[in-house]
């Protein structure tokens, strides 16, 4: 599939496009797929030709947090629930950080983005037409890169690192095992089909990361080139 | 749902329920007198034997603290709010409405949805958007408006200022200590903000009151707009409590027996 084909309007219809001078670029992918590596090195080189360059990351607020602790206290928190803190952690990023950055001209480098939610949030079972009018607020990206891995790769590169998994990034929550790493597993290959899913139907932008770093970058910079402004 | 034999508790509690679960909801701009009304009728049910769930606005056991927190530090972006606010609802409909509606009770809502549609919208946000937040919320049964004006809500917001002001020059006689008296006011201010109602901690300047009076008149624009929407069954609120009391109660009587 070409950057062509991938930057027009394509189907991912429920996000507004824009018409910012900036660019927004948005990486997907399963934990340990390479994403913060390659966006470091698209970072570098976008620098190095005169942009503003806005990394933004996907995380919890300390007001989220509070409130997932709360949670716990009247057990596992509902998709629905857990998906509406989740978005609104989101709508401060995209209005505090994302908005004014493509206002000023700025290539933002978005690690995570809607479609992380969509494909936590469906994995979940959440209704799609309703989680994705509630992420409708969201500006559509000029470029969407999946960097595809199996779930079972993604897994050899956490669990190698015996990372104490998180709650809900465990997927505990949904009662699929009583053991973190088991429900993990299971999670992630839900996250994976629906990530595939998308790929088609957001016209998300493949890549293949199970090839070595520089080939990856390489192949990277030529799509972001084509998003750029001015080309 | 396994909420059919109501015999053995009734018996146990003496207590009625309605013919069917009913979800009572009281709309209308700040310092119409919602919460007031709600209490009364809150009385009034349990004193003739009617399980009651009351519920508010910005108390969800998850949320509220949050909402509060956020607002002492630095503020959030409206689209942020509107969502932290659904989470509210959504969490306390999943925690106290629907449960207590399974139960067969009556909820008496001090606000709902409808809030959050004069608020976001007032706040510039889009309309459809924020319905469709709220799809997943219990259908009331009736929806009281309490209609004041936003030139009344400021004669309010002003005469509620002066008897504030009136109680700490008291206070501080009293005490012969201004420390005294601030510490009092530091507790009542916690207490009204507890109760989602408006926050009087700030003095109340020139701009505060425009910008008050400002709001209001958003969110006035918006309720009307909305009366004919969802079909409120308006109550003018600006006549005694008891009368207001009056009417809510003689539509609530047919409303639980069911003669519309």
């Amino acid at each position: 599939m070409s950057a062509e084909t991938n930057t027009q309007a394509g189907s991912s219809s429920f996000l507004v496009p824009h018409t910012y001078p900036g660019r927004l670029i948005a990486a997907e992918g399963l934990d340990g797929s390479g994403k913060s590596t390659q966006l470091q090195l698209l970072q570098f080189w976008l620098q190095a030709e005169g942009y503003e360059v806005v990394i933004t990351e996907w995380t919890s607020s300390k007001l989220i947090k509070r409130a997932l602790k709360a949670g716990k206290k009247q057990g596992s928190m509902e998709p629905m629930l857990l998906s509406i803190l989740n978005a609104s952690d989101f709508a401060e990023m995209h209005e505090r950080h994302i908005v004014p950055a493509l206002q000023r001209g700025a290539v933002v480098l978005a690690d995570r983005y809607v479609y992380t939610a969509l494909a936590r949030n469906f994995a979940r079972g959440v209704e799609h037409s309703w989680i994705e009018a509630v992420y409708s607020f969201a500006i559509r990206p000029d470029l969407a890169i999946y960097f595809q891995i199996s779930a079972h790769e993604s897994l050899e590169r956490i669990l190698s690192n015996h990372p104490r998994l998180k709650y809900y990034q465990a997927g505990l929550d949904l009662g699929l095992s009583h053991d973190p790493v088991d429900s993990f597993r299971t999670f992630q290959q839900r996250i994976v089909n629906e990530y595939e899913a998308m790929i088609d139907a957001f016209a998300l932008w493949r890549l293949d990361a199970m090839l070595p770093v520089k080939q990856q970058q390489r192949q990277l910079r030529e799509v972001v080139e084509k998003a750029l402004p001015g080309e | 749902m396994a909420e059919k034999d109501y015999g053995s508790d009734n018996h146990k509690n003496a207590m009625l329920r309605p013919e069917h679960p009913k979800l009572i909801v009281l709309e209308g701009i700040d310092l119409s007198g919602r919460t007031t009304q709600v209490e009364l009728l809150q009385d009034w049910l349990v004193a003739q034997r009617y399980h009651v769930t009351t519920t508010a606005w910005r108390t969800s056991a998850l949320v509220s603290d949050i909402l509060t927190r956020a607002r002492s530090g630095p503020s959030l972006q409206p689209l942020t709010y509107s969502l932290l606010f659904c989470a509210d609802h959504m969490d306390r409909t999943q925690q106290v409405i629907r449960p207590a509606l399974e139960r067969g009770e009556i909820v008496l809502a001090d606000r709902y949805t409808y809030t959050a549609f004069a608020r976001d919208a007032a706040r510039g946000l889009d309309r459809a958007w924020v319905r469709n937040l709220y799809l997943f919320s219990a259908q009331p049964d009736i929806v009281f408006y309490l209609h004041i004006s936003p030139e009344e809500a400021v004669k309010r917001r002003m005469a509620l200022q002066q008897q504030r002001e009136n109680s700490l020059k008291a206070a501080s006689k009293k005490n012969g200590k201004d420390t005294k008296g601030e510490k009092h006011d530091a507790r009542h201010e916690k207490e009204r903000s507890k109760t989602g109602t408006l926050m009087l901690s700030t003095p109340l300047s020139r701009e505060a009151l425009e910008s008050f009076r400002g709001f209001e008149v958003k969110m006035y624009s918006e309720y009307q707009q909305m009366q004919k929407e969802f079909g409120f069954y308006v109550i003018e609120g600006n006549q005694s409590i008891d009368s207001i009391q009056t009417a809510l109660r003689r539509t609530i009587t047919r409303l639980l027996l069911d003669i519309g």
